[in-house]
């Protein structure tokens, strides 16, 4: 069984890559030529533009996405009066990119296309929740992890993560800065109670006391450097809405009061802390929950980087399997449905 | 004057306005072009029309009324694809597409109409022949591509790319030249539906605004006024439904007003907090109201046509062109003194004029 199979357990996958030729595209067409077109229907987009053949940024040759016949997709006005494939549309939306407006088509022959679909998460939403409508049943967001905000448990199901040379030419860093994001994408979900409770509230801090009333600090953001904990004795959960960061994270391990209350963040993509002072939280009993999350089914690793280097991807796999304890997929080497390399579990 | 240019009076006006539930963005904008009407014709057939739709809400149940707004979320402004259109342009798959999905659904849209006697209303151009054209195998469906059935070649290339991937680049420039000449041709088909397209366009439009306004007057409780024809306007129990709200928000009743008034001033005087101002800026939103043809927040309203409405309030202030709020106040004043002096028909509201002026002695 390969990770093709967990997809169809969705209705959504975002396809995220930590850094600029990682293989997400490579990612995004080994999924797109395994999925059965003929009993699901899929529509595919992205949130930057994607499949031009040369990097805009680093003049790499990339890989172009495929589509098969069958599969519908949305892009924009410029990029679908470019298209190489024969296509019925379906649908032009209001949603504006800086290539015109967002259209939705059907592939009927299989085919290279570019997609640059809607370029806020809003937008993204609507076209996803339109998709829906008409009876798509699985969407694909080809997205990027500096946009990941585009990608998040808000907006998609599940998801797969690329990493590779590219994010990192040190093995060693390369694995330990993946095994973090992977840490951050698992951080479990809080109780149902303090779903209810906190999932309407998009900014502030906010705690809840050991009799499950909620209450606001008085301090709107938790970027602030000098910001207090008063009169929260007892505070059993304490939720931030917006981004977490290092300084708030410290205050919080440093404040006596605070031991044994549990943190919750709306999703991973709010935090913002090196993994030293995540660690360090966790260390001192700790615990972080989130609001939102999304299922991360695969890892997979581009091992050559745009400069030239290339790590040698069984040994990255490996490691990288070892510390995350997942499987790790190397699809550039490995066309095979079976993983690089699977965890060793002890 | 258009709708835009009023929108922003503090009368509350937008308020009423954002209200609506307008189901396209194109109905929006087109509602902002709209230039006030001036006549009593005019109104007194606008709200003839909406008379009909609101018997029309009160007719049908409510999953019905909330199809017809589904299809009609579907209306998008195409005046561009139609002006290239009317200038004989050939047109892309994009337009082509929005073409065929404005044909399609103004024919839903008519039909819908027909069959509660609201096409004499408004009368949406029947679009039958577009969706022909551009729906060679009669699928009904508003999707489109340049067609296998419109020329066997392109069919047969088409074929062979499906059996042959690898050849697709090449087969592919064969097919982009027999497309184009399709779509020329179709583009000369439609050039005589340039004109029908856009009324359909705006027609639906209509029909969305109707039919908002319609739902709008049985949630607000609003009526529908008759045009006073002797130039006395007479409102009775009038309220702001803006100021209502808010005070319904806090569990307390808005005191509705009724009142009359002519071509001679008519002073409202009484204790500070009475609600004057509420008075005269439910009065300025009562005229844009009625001169935009919508419903009017009072149980039974006689009102005059104006060619102008002026409502000064006293504390606007123009920083952009230097003027106090004094100053500011005389000139809008002095407007009002200028437009009843050339005679011309107007309702001036002036809240407490001068009252930033403060005696030198």
């Amino acid at each position: 069984m390969t990770f093709i199979d967990d997809i169809l357990n969705y209705d959504s996958l975002s396809i995220v890559g930590l850094q600029k030729n990682t293989g997400k595209t490579v990612s995004l067409n080994y999924v797109l030529d395994r999925l059965p077109v003929e009993r699901k229907r899929i529509a595919v987009t992205s949130i930057g533009i994607d499949g031009e053949t040369t990097d805009q940024v680093t003049r790499t040759q990339k890989p172009e996405i495929y589509l098969r016949q069958g599969m519908y997709f949305g892009t924009s006005e410029m990029h679908y009066r470019q298209k190489r494939i024969v296509s019925e549309l379906i649908d032009v939306s209001d949603e504006n990119t800086s290539l015109g407006r967002v259209v939705t088509a059907k592939a009927l022959t299989g085919g290279k296309i570019l997609l640059s679909g809607p370029s806020s998460s809003s937008g993204l939403k609507r076209w996803m929740k339109d998709m829906h409508r008409v009876g798509i049943e699985l969407v694909i967001i080809d997205g990027a992890l500096s946009r990941m905000s585009l990608a998040s448990p808000a907006v998609s199901q599940s998801m797969i993560l690329a990493t590779g040379a590219a994010y990192s030419t040190n093995m060693n860093t390369l694995v330990q800065q993946t095994a973090f994001v992977v840490d951050l994408i698992k951080i479990p979900l809080t109780e149902e109670a303090n779903l209810n409770l906190l999932m309407p509230i998009e900014k502030g801090v906010w705690y809840i006391d050991d009799e499950g009333a909620l209450h606001e600090l008085s301090h709107i953001s938790s970027l602030s450097q000098d910001f207090r904990f008063e009169g929260m004795d007892r505070c059993k959960i304490l939720y931030v809405a917006g981004a977490l960061v290092d300084g708030f994270l410290e205050k919080v391990r440093k404040n006596p009061k605070l031991k044994t209350c549990e943190l919750v963040v709306r999703d991973f993509t709010k935090i913002f802390v090196s993994p030293q002072q995540y660690r360090l939280f966790l260390k001192a009993g700790g615990v972080i929950h989130v609001l939102q999350k999304s299922k991360l089914i695969a890892v997979t690793v581009n091992p050559t980087s745009p400069l030239g280097v290339t790590l040698d991807s069984d040994t990255l796999c490996g490691r990288l399997s070892k510390a995350i304890q997942l499987p790790v997929y190397d699809l550039m080497k490995n066309s095979a449905d079976e993983p690089s390399a699977s965890p060793v579990w002890n | 004057m258009e709708l835009r240019d009023h929108i922003e009076s503090p009368c509350g006006l937008r308020y009423v306005f954002e209200q609506l539930e307008l189901q396209a963005g194109y109905t929006r904008r087109w509602m902002l072009d709209m230039p006030m009407m001036r006549t009593g014709e005019e109104i007194a057939q606008s709200y003839e029309v909406l008379r009909q739709f609101v018997r029309f809400v009160e007719e049908v149940d409510t999953p019905y009324i909330n199809t017809l707004q589904f299809r009609l979320q579907g209306l998008k402004d195409i005046r561009t694809t139609i002006k290239n259109l009317g200038q004989q342009a050939v047109l892309d798959d994009i337009e082509l597409f929005e073409v065929k999905h404005l044909a399609i659904l103004a024919v839903d849209v008519a039909e819908r109409m027909k069959a509660h006697g609201l096409d004499k209303a408004i009368a949406v151009p029947d679009l039958n022949e577009v969706i022909t054209i551009l729906d060679p195998d009669g699928l009904k469906m508003a999707t489109f591509y340049v067609y296998d059935s419109y020329c066997q070649e392109l069919r047969d290339l088409r074929a062979q790319m499906r059996q042959n991937p690898s050849r697709q680049e090449e087969l592919l420039a064969e097919c982009a030249e027999i497309e184009e000449g399709v779509r020329r041709d179709l583009s000369k088909q439609l050039v005589p539906f340039a004109k029908a397209l856009e009324e359909a366009q705006i027609a639906m439009a209509k029909i969305d605004m109707n039919l908002a306004k319609a739902l709008q007057i049985k949630q607000l409780g609003l009526c529908f006024p008759t045009i006073s024809a002797d130039d006395i306007s007479r409102y009775e129990a009038m309220f702001h439904p803006q100021v209502k709200d808010a005070l319904a928000q806090r569990k307390r009743a808005f005191q509705p007003v009724s009142l009359t008034f002519g071509q001679k001033p008519t002073l409202i005087t009484g204790a500070n907090m009475g609600g004057k101002t509420v008075v005269l800026k439910t009065l300025t939103l009562c005229q844009y109201l009625f001169q935009y043809g919508f419903g009017i927040p009072a149980q039974s309203a006689d009102i005059a046509v104006k060619d102008e409405v002026f409502f000064c309030i006293g504390d606007e202030q123009s920083i952009e062109k230097g003027l106090s709020s004094f100053a500011a106040e005389m000139k809008n004043i002095d407007a009002v003194i200028k437009a009843s002096r050339e005679n011309r028909k107007i309702v001036a509201l002036i809240d407490e004029p001068a009252r930033t002026w403060c005696r030198p002695w």
